[in-house]
């Protein structure tokens, strides 16, 4: 039971596994409106990337999940158009939590987790940016209150779904270079 | 072949030792060709070496470079059979066997030998006349008595086997294993007054045993047993409290003397002893249930259902007699007071369940299952399923679960008085309570509204791997195998390291015909390097074996369902074979209550649900070969119905391949095989389709082999009398149609 007027759910964490992969698809089909490809599932797998991913389970049963990229690693990469970019970035590819389990801390946790993961082992990065619709004012509000800014808007981002723009919300991780 | 060896080598040793000059010698061999001259003498004793180390190809080398010289030396003869016999090649043995025989006909080396061919062949009779030959002309041949011995018990020849264990007494009295094999030979030939004696003499004979130790306590609560068998309760009663100070088992010592003490009558010493088993074990349920009978002041065994062996009124299978309402009270009482003892304990909260009624019901029940649902525990449906053979529990239990469901939806709060305000349930509170209405529903047979609370549970949580197990459960009562096989692969696919989920969705593919993909599914788990449907076999997978012959008796495959059901038929054989091992082992051991149990399993293994099961299955395929009989050519397979006539050519060629490969199943890594031991590789498989099996003359004939079996061993079955009566009739055998008939309305 948890208490109406603070309320937090006990969570415990755990990684992407070949055996739980499975699992976190059908998670993100449910909250996404968008259906990843099979190469998003498997890349999840690769060797020392497991820490970019994170998932919460509650009583054994998986309600949320992060998973993100590392960008620009290879000059090859392509970013997003965002001409001031130029080093490696973090990219938020997903981040979800289901319905009946949301506003208990659980988002929150995830996202903190990374930030501290990225100040911890990634402090050369640029930023961590991600893509949010432009409706989705809950998402908006949740990471301006970690102090994500939007910094662009990407007209017809979204082939599918209405509106189909979208925002790139993003963190600074590393101290601006002094000119 | 130790023995054997000692009486040959012995023999040998002795010509050996008496090494006549050359010409003396040849003029004795001459004269006698049963005797060996030095060279061959040896290659003999190596011969034997070779026999009892398990190298039995070097053995027959050995013994054949005798025959070279001395082709009609009966003990060569007599080994010579002994080895082929270990390599099986049994026409060779047989002749190798006979020849000896031939030239000496008193040789007991030849008639053992020939004996024992007759044991692999399963010829126990036979078998059994070649030793007593043996015996005849090496009286005390340890090794064939042995071996007669043991040939008489797993014959169930009772009569011979006591007067072998008397002649194994007489020999070597002060060997504690010989009285034991005495008294448990007469128990089980069903003479418990002389096995008892017997044991008060080898006790008298001994001893006095000061400290309690197992073999001794096992003895003494195996004469317990007899003594209860003999049906004089106080006797047993007074002689179990004797023994108490030596037995090494307290608790089985306890439950024995519970179950003893209220057979007698005598309840509330029963109470007592059974109150203070719970209060070791508060969690096993034969002791609530003995502790429910013997308060309530219910005789042993009172109207009770016929039971099948072993279980007793104990059982959790046993349903509770009826209560009247004092009984009960007094229960509630009882188990109010437990509930405060053990705070901690289940099945203290889940027995009240059995026996309770109407608001006390409810009440008991709503305070069950908010835990349940609080904690997330899947299980709550399979834990209250048993409730559901009383109309009135059901409707209670579908109220209780409905105020649940409608006070999570209103206020997320379940409808239980709590000490703490301004707390709510946890999300996954209202899942569960969706999915054990789901349950709940489906068990009622209202697959539509069950169906309605499961998808409304996928859409609160989806990543429940037990709620698309259910999915599948739901789609496989409506009958739709199909989507029910394919439910429980998705099932799967959100745990790939998880056997049970594997295992289910073969089962899930069998029902759905679909044996191929099922033996593909299964194959990720088996053995790697080993074809899985070989594998399979080994491990005497039955069910495996028995739901793939029930989907191809379904699609009309009659061989390959006669296959498989043969298969599981050869699996009860090794039982029966594996006997042997046991007869020697659970008496070393001292085991002697689980060894009598072990007999009593092997003489009813024939009314094991398994074999009954394969059993029916050959009746009934073989009453639709009858009806239609199998073509010569194996039959078309579904499977390629719907696919393109390319895909059609690509499965078919294919499938050529693969029982190609099936032909020659992949042998053994000869290298890998533990040390020492020859591996024999494995027969090429002489009927892939079964079409030998499908295609034999008289299937009725095949058919009334398994009826009658099993009229015998499951008497009670109508089926088994349905299934006869079509047969019979089909044989026009009125008269035992007509007796089938009776025996149906009798059982029903």
């Amino acid at each position: 039971r948890i208490s109406t007027s603070m309320p937090h759910l006990p969570v415990e964490y755990g990684n992407v596994t070949p055996k739980n992969v499975g699992q976190v698809r059908v998670l993100n089909q449910h909250i996404f409106p968008i259906v990843y490809a099979d190469k998003f599932y498997s890349d999840l797998l690769l060797p020392g990337k497991a820490d970019l991913s994170r998932l919460a389970y509650y009583n054994d049963v998986l309600v949320g999940a992060l998973c993100c990229r590392l960008e620009n690693e290879k000059a090859e990469d392509i970013a997003v158009v965002d001409p001031s970019s130029k080093g490696v970035r973090m990219y938020i590819m997903t981040l979800g939590v289901l319905a009946p389990y949301r506003e208990l801390g659980i988002g929150s946790q995830l996202l903190q987790h990374l930030l501290d993961l990225v100040a911890k082992k990634y402090p050369h990065l640029e930023d961590i940016y991600l893509h949010v619709q432009t409706s989705n004012k809950l998402a908006l509000d949740f990471y301006a209150k970690f102090g994500f800014q939007n910094i662009a808007t990407i007209p017809d981002y979204y082939k599918r779904i209405d509106p189909p723009d979208c925002y790139i919300v993003s963190k600074k991780v590393r101290p601006a270079i002094e000119k | 072949a130790s023995s054997l060896a000692a009486g040959c080598g012995a023999r040998v040793a002795a010509y050996v030792r008496l090494m006549p000059p050359k010409q003396l010698q040849v003029q004795q061999q001459q004269q006698n060709p049963q005797v060996l001259p030095a060279k061959e003498a040896n290659l003999f004793k190596t011969a034997l070496k070779f026999y009892n180390g398990k190298k039995y190809k070097k053995g027959l080398r050995s013994v054949d470079q005798i025959l070279v010289k001395f082709p009609k030396h009966a003990e060569t003869l007599g080994i010579k059979a002994l080895v082929l016999n270990s390599l099986d090649r049994m026409e060779e043995a047989h002749v190798a066997a006979r020849e000896g025989i031939k030239s000496d006909v008193r040789s007991f080396v030849c008639w053992h030998a020939l004996g024992v061919l007759h044991r692999t062949e399963h010829n126990y009779p036979e078998a059994s006349k070649c030793f007593r030959t043996a015996l005849r002309f090496d009286e005390r041949n340890d090794r064939i008595l042995r071996d007669l011995n043991l040939l008489q018990v797993m014959m169930r020849d009772y009569t011979g086997y006591i007067d072998t264990r008397r002649k194994f007494l007489e020999q070597r009295p002060s060997l504690r294993a010989n009285w034991i094999g005495l008294i448990t030979a007469y128990h089980l030939a069903g003479n418990n007054q002389v096995a008892l004696k017997t044991i008060l003499t080898y006790e008298d004979s001994i001893q006095p045993v000061a400290e309690p130790e197992f073999e001794h306590g096992e003895l003494l609560l195996y004469k317990n047993l007899i003594i209860e068998q003999m049906g004089d309760m106080s006797a047993a009663i007074e002689d179990l409290n004797k023994c108490e100070r030596l037995v090494i088992d307290k608790t089985q010592h306890q439950e024995i003397m519970g179950r003893l003490t209220h057979q007698a009558g005598r309840f509330e010493y029963a109470e007592k002893i059974w109150r203070d088993l719970i209060f070791k074990n508060s969690e096993h349920y034969a002791y609530h249930q003995a502790l429910i009978l013997t308060r309530s002041r219910i005789p042993y065994g009172q109207g009770l259902p016929d039971l099948k062996l072993p279980a007793t009124p104990y059982d959790r299978k046993a349903s509770l007699p009826h209560l009247n309402d004092d009984q009960v009270a007094t229960l509630e009482s009882v188990y109010d007071d437990l509930a405060g003892a053990y705070p901690r304990s289940n099945l203290v909260k889940r027995v009240p369940l059995t026996f309770t009624k109407g608001e006390s019901f409810k009440r008991r029940l709503l305070a069950y299952i908010v835990p349940y649902l609080r904690k997330g525990i899947p299980s709550l449906f399979g834990d209250l399923k048993a409730l559901y053979t009383d109309k009135d529990k059901v409707a209670a239990i579908e109220e209780v679960a409905l105020a649940c469901e409608t006070s999570l939806r209103a206020n997320r709060s379940l409808p239980l008085k709590q000490d703490k305000e301004g707390e709510q349930e946890s999300p996954s509170s209202m899942l569960w309570a969706l999915f054990f209405l789901a349950q709940h529903y489906d068990r009622l047979e209202q697959h539509d509204k069950a169906f309605k609370y499961l998808e409304e549970a996928l859409n609160h949580t989806p990543t429940v791997i037990e709620l698309h197990m259910f999915k599948a459960r739901i789609y496989k009562h409506t009958g739709n195998l199909a989507l029910a096989a394919e439910a429980f692969d998705s099932a799967r696919k959100m745990d790939f390291a998880d056997r049970y989920l594997n295992t289910k969705t073969t089962l899930y593919l069998l029902r759905a015909d679909k044996p191929t993909e099922a033996d593909r599914m299964i194959g990720l788990f088996t053995k790697e390097g080993e074809n899985p449907v070989i594998y399979l076999a080994e491990m005497q997978a039955c069910r495996y074996e028995l739901e793939k012959a029930e989907s191809f008796y379904r699609t009309g495959q009659y061989g390959l369902a006669l296959k498989m059901l043969k298969a599981i038929d050869k699996h009860f054989v090794d039982i029966r074979d594996d006997e042997t091992d046991f007869h020697g082992y659970c008496l070393r051991r001292g085991a002697l209550r689980a060894y009598y149990r072990m007999v009593e399993f092997e003489d009813n293994l024939f009314s094991q649900p398994y074999y009954v099961r394969m059993a029916k299955g050959f009746v009934r395929t073989y009453l639709a070969l009858h009806t239609k009989p199998a073509a010569p050519k194996a039959a078309e397979i579904d499977e390629y119905a719907g696919m393109s006539e390319i895909e059609r050519k690509k499965a078919i060629s294919k499938k050529k391949r693969e029982d190609a490969r099936k032909l020659v199943p992949e042998p053994k890594a000869k290298g890998k095989g533990p040390k020492g031991k020859q591996v024999i590789e494995a027969k090429p498989d002489p009927d892939p389709f079964g079409e030998a099996l499908a295609t034999i003359p008289d299937t009725l004939k095949e058919a009334s082999k398994y009826i009658t079996t099993l009229k015998l061993s499951v008497p009670k079955d109508v089926e088994v009398h349905i299934l006869a009566c079509d047969l019979y009739a089909r044989r026009q055998r009125y008269l035992l149609v007509l007796n089938s008939l009776q025996a149906c309305l009798k059982s029903s």
